[in-house]
């Protein structure tokens, strides 16, 4: 009689243990997490002037990023100083407020960014980007990849003229830019 | 081989219904499908056995029917395609067994019942091995139900196991633990068997009977590399990292050089790392020795490469919770660098995983976040056009 021709058979448990191990997180989604921790950072170690003291912090995300979530995830848990932090998104420059205290511009949104230098003129809010040289272009903190690990850029003139203080600490760990 | 011809059949019936009587009957037809059987004209017997079971003379005899299932079984032989003749045999055999009180023909008719009965059970083989299950199920279950009465032996054990792989194989959990069971308890050996019920068991949460089975199971196999590895996968799931790891570790001092069970044993410490917190360090550094030690002997083993480069990765990740935001930007900032260099470490090995396995969108995409991680736009995008078409195959 015949017999069964094993190796066709679709072993039903040893395959676990050589499955492919996923990776614990999307892995676009680093980049965003640091970066959102980097902003609760920037909040805790930067003064906004007194005008800026009262309500909701807010921290505006100007276009599609994912960065929105991290943030989002971030402010359900986190305050600024004991005040409630509230992400908005904004799809063009008219809509961005006065009293935004962060202003993330999403890369793809980069076009945008001399509108946006111009609507925050004035204002103290603190315009973040996340595009090689833009720190150069008006904005207040870029982050950048330097040897494959992230940082951030600060351009000293403009947080000057935002009226935005911030402490040593915070300088230390930035790529200072005039 | 020669027809009868219309005729000389119509001369045959009519001398049965002038004679009258059963011995005129039974001894013209019947006589003539012997004869014709003799001569291995099967078509001519086919006609002459077919009128004699419709014949009141003989339609009651033992040896009309045993007759009828050996001119089918012959038929059915001659041309195996030809399944309803192989039906019709064993119904016939099966009514000449319910006829035959003096048991005249019972070892001959038993003899082809068998025959034909192991026709299913090597068809049900084929068809298991072409995966068509349901067929192959059917024919074994014909097999059993036959042997279980008159040969319950290796076959019949084996039989067993088959149609609970089969059922398995069906979605049919409860028919296929039942025929395991019984195979077992039928003294069919065979890892294959242990490590099937183990999973049952497992999936019905009923971790005593998967214990004991595996356990026996790798009693009965020591060396089964399977039954292993299925062990070893219940204590992961049972959360009994411990043993897991223990009984691995054993081995490995046994076979150092087993790079199989040395992937197995990275699993654990992979486990082991993403489920205690307080670990993770230890088996981290566990992991990549170990991959390491499997790249130093096979470079080009693509899981090692894969798997390490992941274990990079995930490492990672953990250090990004919810409470790196309690760091200061000094603290949080050395962490990044750490985070960083964990992120490069792993570049080489997922891309080279990439490239001994092109077609593996895991590797391609682990591949993309790590670009996108050290903003390397350009290499983003051709791995991205990859991960597209093969996701649109």
């Amino acid at each position: 009689m015949k017999t069964l021709i094993l190796n066709i058979y679709i072993l039903l448990s040893s395959v676990f243990c050589f499955a492919h191990p996923p990776l614990r997180d999307n892995p676009g989604n680093l980049t965003y997490k640091i970066q959102s921790v980097y902003i609760y950072n920037f909040i805790k170690e930067i003064q906004w002037p007194s005008e800026y003291s009262e309500g909701n912090f807010i921290i505006g995300v100007f276009g599609d990023s994912d960065i929105e979530g991290e943030l989002r995830s971030l402010a359900a848990v986190r305050t600024a100083n004991n005040r409630k932090i509230v992400i908005k998104r904004y799809a063009r420059v008219s809509e961005i407020e006065k009293d935004c205290h962060v202003l993330y511009l999403a890369t793809n949104y980069y076009s945008e960014l001399s509108g946006v230098i111009q609507k925050t003129r004035g204002t103290s809010t603190l315009v973040i980007t996340h595009k090689e040289g833009a720190a150069r272009f008006g904005s207040l903190v870029n982050f950048v990849t330097e040897k494959g690990k992230p940082r951030f850029e600060m351009n000293l003139t403009a947080f000057d003229k935002s009226r935005l203080k911030y402490t040593q600490q915070l300088k230390s760990v930035a790529i200072s830019v005039d | 081989m020669t027809r009868m011809s219309p005729y000389k059949l119509l001369c045959i019936a009519y001398a049965c219904l002038m004679f009258g009587g059963t011995v005129c009957g039974q001894t013209i037809l019947l006589e003539k499908t012997a004869e014709y059987l003799k001569k291995n004209n099967l078509q001519s017997a086919r006609e002459a056995i077919e009128l004699a079971a419709k014949n009141e003379a003989t339609k009651n005899e033992a040896r009309t029917w045993y007759l009828k299932g050996f001119v089918f079984k012959e038929l059915y032989k001659q041309n195996p395609a030809a399944t309803e003749n192989r039906e019709t045999a064993v119904e016939a055999l099966q009514k000449s067994l319910t006829l035959d009180s003096k048991k005249t023909y019972s070892a001959a008719v038993n003899t082809d019942l068998d025959y034909l009965h192991g026709t299913y059970y090597n068809e049900a083989i084929d068809l298991l091995n072409a995966k068509q299950f349901e067929r192959a199920l059917a024919g074994l279950q014909k097999f059993i139900a036959f042997r279980a009465k008159n040969k319950p032996d290796e076959f019949y054990s084996e039989a067993l196991y088959h149609a609970g792989y089969a059922s398995y194989s069906l979605g049919k959990k409860t028919e296929a633990k039942q025929y395991y069971e019984q195979a077992l308890q039928k003294g069919y050996k065979s890892a294959l068997l242990y490590d099937d019920l183990t999973q049952i068991y497992l999936s019905e949460q009923n971790t005593p009977k998967a214990t004991q089975t595996i356990e026996a199971g790798r009693k009965m196999f020591p060396n089964d590399a399977t039954l292993r590895t299925s062990e070893i996968n219940m204590y992961l799931q049972l959360k009994k990292y411990v043993t897991a790891e223990r009984m691995i570790e054993d081995y490995l001092k046994a076979n150092p050089q087993d790079t199989d069970a040395m992937m197995v044993a990275g699993t654990i410490y992979r486990t082991i790392c993403e489920t205690d917190t307080t670990k993770q360090d230890v088996y981290f550094e566990k992991q990549k020795t170990l991959y390491k030690k499997i790249l130093a002997k096979e470079p080009d083993n693509f899981m090692a490469n894969y798997n390490l480069g992941v274990s990079y990765y995930n490492r990672a990740v953990p250090l990004l919770n919810d409470k790196a935001a309690d760091l200061t930007i000094t603290e949080f900032s050395k962490r990044v660098e750490y985070i960083s260099t964990l992120i490069l470490e792993s570049k080489p090995y997922i891309e080279k995983a990439a490239q001994l396995s092109p077609q593996n969108v895991n590797s391609l995409k682990a591949l993309s976040g790590i670009y996108h991680y050290l903003n390397e736009p350009e290499k983003l995008q051709q791995i991205q056009n990859k991960i597209k078409l093969l996701e649109n195959k």
